[in-house]
């Protein structure tokens, strides 16, 4: 019986594994004049084992950074993160004023309405392609969608 | 003895009749500052001077931001785009929105009013040089401070994100915190100022 008890947990260890599933992946459409633009999504772990996002990295960009928002004292601060731990059964926000992608140096201008490959690179689980929305900004675009 | 009491009846009058002249007061969803704001004079596109004043008796909101900001800048101008959205033709002509760039090594005058007009044409970017700058934020309370060695961007720039709102008759009226950005609260500040 302990063997059974023994052999049961070692197989449930053995098959125990993170299950990333991104959402709600969007790109900041910014000013021709910019040269970065933020990736925003949702990482949700639905496995039973934590995972960590190592990296980004996308087509678009010469480098892809991961950062974060801070309010302190009133300042907003942009700060680099290292990785990101996406903890078993929780998900994890990217969203504007917080954690969010950056896109340094773009080598093209993401227009509104278009896909941009986003690679994610998690600790266990590989890598994840994601494709993201532009979204646009600004009154014009608005404008454009409420006559169509 | 007696002078005391004289003096604390006056006190509780006054802080009675303060109270209230305050709910007297229009209600705002920025904070209410009401104080002369500061005349700055700064470069747009072409290296054309542009100053406060110039905008007198226009509504104009404030902006300090820089465009190798990629989360918090853009969110704000944005919110200040569909805000200028949510007002008629006639309110819309006498608002103006500036952005003044608190990253004046890297954004030109030609750079930041580029930025500005990609969220409304009507927007207008602001640079100037460093002691120009320092100078424009340090009477607006706002506060920036480059960051180096933390992202292959280059440098980035820590920065206050409040919206200034400017009456009139140019005086500093009203501040936006950043979970007061909103869109249709701003707009609705616009319209009561409007008004009167």
């Amino acid at each position: 019986m302990r063997l059974v008890l023994i052999l049961m947990f070692v197989v449930a260890v053995a098959f125990a594994k993170p299950k990333i599933v991104v959402e709600e992946a969007w790109v900041r459409a910014v000013p021709p004049v910019s040269t970065m633009s933020a990736a925003f999504l949702e990482i949700e772990n639905k496995g039973d084992e934590n995972d960590t996002l190592l990296k980004v990295s996308s087509p678009i960009a010469e480098i892809t950074e991961i950062h974060t928002t801070i309010m302190d004292e009133g300042m907003m601060k942009m700060r680099r993160l290292e990785n990101v731990a996406i903890p078993a059964g929780k998900s994890v926000d990217f969203k504007p004023g917080g954690k969010h992608i950056m896109l340094i140096n773009l080598k093209k201008h993401p227009k509104p309405g278009e896909k941009v490959k986003l690679i994610l690179e998690f600790e266990k689980s590989g890598k994840v392609e994601v494709e993201a929305t532009v979204r646009g900004m600004g009154m014009m675009e608005e404008h454009h969608k409420s006559h169509h | 003895m007696r002078k005391f009491y004289l003096m604390l009846a006056f006190l509780v009058l006054g802080v009675y009749l303060g109270s209230c002249e305050s709910s007297k007061k229009e209600k705002f969803n920025g904070t209410l500052l009401e104080q002369p704001a500061y005349d700055f004079e700064l470069k747009t596109a072409g290296d054309r001077k542009v100053k406060l004043s110039d905008f007198r008796g226009k509504l104009v909101f404030i902006f300090f931001g820089y465009t190798h900001c990629p989360d918090v800048c853009p969110a704000a101008l944005q919110n200040l785009a569909k805000m200028m959205n949510q007002l008629d033709k006639e309110e819309q002509e006498q608002v103006q929105v500036i952005m003044i760039s608190v990253d004046p090594e890297r954004d030109t005058p030609e750079v930041a009013d580029k930025y500005a007009k990609f969220f409304n044409p009507n927007f207008l970017g602001l640079s100037g040089s460093e002691e120009e700058i320092k100078k424009v934020t340090k009477e607006y309370k706002a506060f920036y401070k480059k960051v180096e060695g933390q992202s292959a961007s280059g440098y980035l720039v820590d920065h206050t994100a409040y919206i200034y709102l400017i009456d009139k008759s140019g005086n500093l009226k009203l501040i936006y915190s950043s979970s007061k950005q909103k869109p249709e609260l701003m707009a609705e500040d616009v319209k009561k100022l409007l008004e009167d």
